[in-house]
């Protein structure tokens, strides 16, 4: 692909190659990114069977409900999320481009509203019920990448602007957003969005200075936290205990990542087969959330993995890749950030469940069990898509 | 660039169209640069996939470097197992007659966990255990409260019996299937069983709980090749233990264990282990006793008894002496008593004050070191030594002097005290060590016990020792010793195990007998024998005599001293035969006989009758013929007249015919009656028959009694020693005129004969020389 983008670049003259070229390219305008939607269906599909095959097995276990419901509620999201992405790919990513400060802000209120009338599930407090149960964390990873791309290619802010008032203009406001997950406590979408942030801070081309003093307002901010004690955070030191020694205590602290590894060594080249793990019959904690890759590892074995890092791979490549051609800085950056906010949690899922990382919620995008986030997600390709609708490349 | 018109730029506001264009034109490169990410994007995107590519290899180091590692840890915690018990290997004597063997058996197990998740349809918790509990308590016949205790306790396993019969366990089985009971198991197990009980207990041990050699014995000794490998039934489960939905069960079948095949013989085994019965309630035998049979050229074990015995199938029941209705049999005090009684084996792990029977190493010694021979003329005065005085035990009439083999013979101390001088102490003790007396045998046995010696002997240590004082030996430590003597000197490693095969009978181990040393010359060995025979023949061992066979031996009467044994006496014979070509030796140890009579413990009172009776019948067994001496032969022909027991109690009668040298046959009273209330209404041979000295005499109880009857065979060119022992066999008596060949007999071959009837043989005797 890159070949043709150089001939793209250096063809300025109107050669009859080039009349041909631009009549080409104006077919595929309005074509979304092929190998991305292929890679986004894939994982959909794979990543629903491995919910099925984990959780039918905790239903099988507990002798409640059917093996079937879990999947059932993934079907339904995952057909909303399909639907929503659709939908999303068809708005014009500019008119959204118009939301984005209120979306922002609403989000930021969502966040406040869980510290309020939040919903507390394993000493956490991170769901809110309004009509339906999800968390606004989901919709503020969207809402930060949007305002970033958006004050990062903002007319009238010039890059000096930028760079000098980025304190004012995006750290503190992002902080405050931070600030509040923190409290919840939910430190991986912490790391999600900072990490995500850091790489649209990069692609932004803001300069050195920033991060360093971003990095001291995080260390002066957690100092605070830590020393008000508001929040426990005693749970991350034993987490690295464990990640160093997992098989210390293995039937305390480090039997999750412990049962993970079983699973995943169980697996073999060519797996146990679909459905004949024996890791998610109660061993192995949320089998079909955080740590289903190490299910689909014993169950489909290493060739299995590779395909699902290979597809991971394809739509972070064609991701970039529209974030390259994307038409604008905005919805280049966007583009970026989308891709990156995926990048960020495969990455941290993948080395979680290889015990390569400290053990920390992430889910793995499109195969973890998780009702509306996965729907979020979808909305989120959504834009993504509608990027590459409105760019010229080879989409094929 | 066109088409990039379409592109609103942020930057370009409001402006127009045509504007848009030329400035997105004019800014291609400079946008390139630095409103769009490319760079940046393609940097972030080759640091991602590295990181993912890393992220693969750490798959990779689980499933394939680190994968068997892990892979067993998960199948651990997956999976429950219960064993298949490998079967034990059967234990056989020389011969091939089973001594110990594993039959198939049934436990039963349950899963309480299981029980608990899965009660049927219809029922609670509770009722279901309840329900499992009465099924198997009525099949099992056990308590019921037992069993239900038992399945509401917490976990995934528990026994619930053992060494189920296949039958039960079948019923059972198809019990369960029809009821569609989950969670309760019967599998495979094996029992062990000991078909003879008593039979050589001691020798072969018996297995624990697990199946494992316990206590004594082979069982023990060979613990590790009878075990085989178990089995196992493995089931998927979950990490609350309930069986996943999976059909297979893996099976993995158990591999056997190993045969055993002893030295020991069974027939001869048991002739022992009766006789050595016999001989201690004869002689009340307080402290009970040891015989050891062993073949001297090999040095193979072919019978060790030790009594008290015990049932190798119900070990743990009550020893003599113990009140039954207390008796429990596990507890620890109870396992004490048993080992401190019947499951002791006295051949091996008792030691005992050997007394005279070792004076035969003292009289080696002298012997092989050239300070004395069978012509020697010694002195029996009393040796003063260190302020003690050895006297002979013919205290006030000692045998003055006579020669070496009198002195052998007679069983004099102060003879061997003064050799034991001669020889020195150096040389004395370095001879104790060549015959294996300070370091255990090496038999593969359990429980072996080594010898005390004086550590640094003085003079009168040595002196005592000579005669087997003060010094404490194992029987199967003398009885190698002893074997040596008889082989030709060579002292070998005792052999109790012959060989080890496979479940297809292929040898895989041979315990081949082994020569530790020579000790003595072949020289010696001959010459000592030649006394140890006078000693059998006219000496303190005459009990010992068997017609027909040579016997060498040497008495041992011994008063332990140790404190806590005070005042206790062992009798005991060690005795080798036939004399001329040594087939066995054996070692009868009777620790403390305190015969009713009130007469004194004597080796040869006691202990050699009982060696002599074994030796006759083992040698007989062995096949080895008889070779009658001119001594035998002329008392063969000495006849007497049959006393008349008839109208008298059998008891009266029996006291009466053996007073007189006769023998006799109760033909129909069974041996629980009460030999004083009958009375014998008729003897074969009757009152007044002239016959052989020795033959038996058939009583009958009632006239009604069938008459016991034989048929007579032709014994016509039969030698006087084969008749008689034909006709002995059959229960016939023999009168003979001569030695030498029978020429005519009284009573036709083929004619039917009441048993005890006398044939008269004519024999003519054309040996011109005796036998001797």
């Amino acid at each position: 692909m890159i070949p043709s983008d150089n001939k793209e670049r250096k063809n300025k003259s109107n050669s009859m190659e080039d009349v041909k070229r631009r009549v080409r390219e104006s077919i595929r305008y309005n074509q979304p990114d092929f190998w991305l939607l292929l890679s986004i269906v894939l994982l959909l599909g794979l990543g629903t069977m491995m919910v099925f095959s984990a959780s039918s097995a905790t239903a099988y276990a507990s002798k409640a409900g059917s093996a079937y419901a879990v999947l059932k509620d993934q079907l339904l999201n995952a057909v909303i999320g399909v639907v929503a992405m659709a939908f999303v790919s068809f708005i014009d990513y500019k008119f959204l481009a118009k939301f984005t400060i209120p979306f922002f802000i609403g989000c930021n209120v969502l966040l406040v509203l869980v510290q309020v009338m939040g919903i507390t599930l394993n000493y956490a407090k991170r769901w809110l019920k309004i009509g339906i149960t999800f968390q606004p964390s989901e919709f503020y990873k969207i809402a930060v990448i949007l305002f970033l791309a958006y004050v990062f290619s903002k007319p009238g802010l010039s890059h000096k602007a930028v760079r000098l008032m980025g304190v004012v203009i995006y750290i503190i406001p992002v902080g405050v957003g931070i600030l509040l997950l923190a409290l919840q406590p939910h430190i991986s979408c912490v790391m999600i969005i900072g990490l995500v942030m850091v790489a649209m801070m990069f692609a932004g081309r803001v300069k050195l200075p920033t991060y360093i003093l971003m990095a001291a307002g995080v260390v002066g901010l957690a100092a605070v936290v830590f020393a008000s004690g508001m929040v426990d955070f005693s749970y991350i030191g034993e987490r690295f205990t464990t990640f160093l020694d997992p098989e210390r205590d293995t039937s305390g602290d480090s039997y999750q990542i412990m049962q993970s590894l079983y699973a995943i060594a169980s697996g073999g080249l060519f797996g146990k087969g679909f459905g004949q793990g024996v890791q998610k019959y109660l061993y192995l904690p949320e089998p079909y959330n955080d740590f289903i890759l190490s299910i689909l590892a014993e169950e489909l074995g290493f060739v299995g993995v590779a395909l699902v890092l290979g597809l991971f791979a394809l739509f972070i490549w064609r991701g970039f890749k529209i974030a390259r051609h994307a038409p604008d800085k905005f919805s280049s950056l966007t583009a970026f950030g989308i891709t990156m906010l995926i990048t960020v949690q495969v990455l941290m899922n993948v080395a979680v469940v290889t015990s390569s990382m400290p053990v920390t919620g992430i889910s793995l995008p499109f195969f973890s069990y998780g009702g509306t986030s996965l729907v979020i997600l979808l909305a989120g390709m959504g834009i993504l898509l509608n990027i590459s609708k409105q760019s010229h490349y080879d989409k094929f | 660039m066109a088409k990039n018109s379409r592109n609103v730029d942020r930057d370009s506001g409001n402006k127009t169209k045509k504007n848009n264009v030329i400035r997105a034109v004019m800014s291609y490169e400079s946008e390139d640069r630095d409103d769009k990410i490319a760079g940046k994007s393609i940097a972030v995107c080759v640091a991602v996939m590295a990181l993912l590519a890393v992220l693969l290899f750490r798959f990779a180091y689980y499933q394939f470097i680190k994968g068997d590692y892990y892979t067993k840890k998960a199948y651990t915690q997956q999976n429950s197992w219960r064993t298949i018990s490998a079967k034990r290997g059967t234990i056989t004597d020389r011969n091939g007659n089973v001594l110990a063997i594993s039959v198939s058996s049934y436990l039963v197990n349950v899963n309480q966990k299981i029980i608990h998740d899965n009660p049927s349809k219809g029922l609670t918790v509770e009722q279901y255990q309840e329900k499992i509990a009465k099924g198997l308590s009525q099949y099992l016949n056990m308590d019921y409260n037992l069993i239900l205790k038992q399945i509401k306790t917490e976990g995934r396993y528990k026994l619930i019996a053992e060494n189920i019969n296949l039958e039960k366990g079948e019923a059972i089985k198809a019990w369960l299937k029809e009821e569609k009971i989950k969670g309760v198991y019967v599998d495979e197990d094996t029992t062990r069983y000991y078909p003879n009980g008593n039979l050589a207990s001691h020798l072969i041990g018996f297995t624990g709980k697990d199946d494992q050699g316990l206590v004594c014995g082979v069982e023990v000794a060979l613990d590790e090749l009878l075990t085989g490998t178990d089995g196992r039934i493995i089931t998927a489960v979950d990490a609350a233990g309930n069986e996943l939905p999976y059909d297979e069960v893996t099976r993995l079948d158990p591999t056997d264990g190993y045969n055993a095949v002893l030295t020991i013989d069974a027939t001869i085994q048991s002739m022992v282990e009766k006789a050595l019965k016999e001989t201690i309630s004869e002689f009340n035998v307080i402290k009970g006793g040891a015989i050891v049979v062993m073949q001297p050229d090999t040095c193979d074990v072919l019978a060790m008894a030790s009594y008290p015995d015990f049932n190798l199938n119900d070990p743990y029941a009550a020893p003599p002496g113990e009140d039954e209705s207390t008796w429990i049999g596990n507890t620890e005090d109870n396992v004490k008593k048993l080992y401190e009684t019947v499951w002791r084996n006295k051949a091996l792990t008792d030691t005992y004050e050997p007394g005279s029977t070792f004076k035969s190493i003292t009289a080696a010694m002298g012997i092989e070191e050239g300070r004395i021979n069978k012509n020697s003329i010694v002195s029996d005065a009393p040796l003063d030594l260190s302020g003690w005085q050895i006297r002979c035990w013919r205290k006030y009439q000692d045998h003055g002097s006579e020669t070496f083999a009198d002195a052998v013979k007679n069983s004099c101390n102060p003879v061997f005290s003064k050799l034991a001088l001669d020889i020195g102490i150096d040389k004395f003790y370095e001879y104790i060590e060549a015959f294996g007396f300070k370091s255990k045998t090496g038999i593969v046995l359990s429980g072996e016990a080594n010898s005390i010696f004086h550590t640094n002997p003085t003079e009168i240590d040595m002196a005592v020792t000579s005669f087997g004082q003060r010094v404490q030996i194992t029987p199967i430590q003398l009885a190698t010793a002893y074997c040596s003597i008889a082989n030709g000197g060579k002292l070998m490693k005792p052999r109790i195990v012959k060989e080890i095969t496979d479940s297809n009978g292929i040898v895989v181990k041979s315990y081949e007998s082994q020569v530790v040393r020579q000790v003595i010359s072949e020289s010696t060995s001959k010459e000592l024998m030649n006394m140890l025979e006078q000693v059998v023949a006219s000496g303190t061992g005459s009990n010992a005599y068997v017609s027909g066979y040579r016997v060498a031996g040497k008495t041992g009467t011994s008063q332990t001293t140790t404190s806590e044994t005070d005042g206790r006496y062992i009798a005991s014979f060690c005795g080798i035969a036939p004399a001329d070509n040594p087939e066995v030796v054996i070692l009868v140890m009777l620790d403390h006989p305190a015969p009713e009579d009130g007469t004194s413990a004597s080796g040869g009172k006691h202990a050699a009758p009982v060696a002599g009776d074994l030796i006759e019948k083992i040698l007989t067994y062995m096949e080895i013929e008889k070779r009658y001496t001119e001594l035998d032969k002329t008392s063969m022909m000495v006849k007497k007249y049959v006393p008349n027991v008839s109208n008298k109690t059998v008891e009266k009668a029996i006291e009466e015919l053996k007073a007189q040298g006769f023998s006799y046959i109760i033909a129909d009273a069974d041996s629980s009656a009460d030999l004083s209330k009958l009375i014998v209404t008729e003897q074969i041979p009757r009152y007044n028959s002239y016959v052989m000295s020795g033959s038996s005499v058939v009583l009958y109880t009632s006239q009604e009694s069938t008459r016991k009857t034989v048929t007579v065979p032709n014994l016509v060119g039969y030698s006087l020693a084969e008749a008689v022992e034909t006709l002995n066999n059959m229960g016939l008596n023999v009168h003979a005129n001569n030695i030498g060949n029978v020429v005519s007999q009284s009573i036709e071959a083929g004619t039917v004969v009441n048993k005890g009837s006398v044939i008269e043989l004519e024999l003519i005797n054309n040996d011109t020389e005796v036998a001797g």
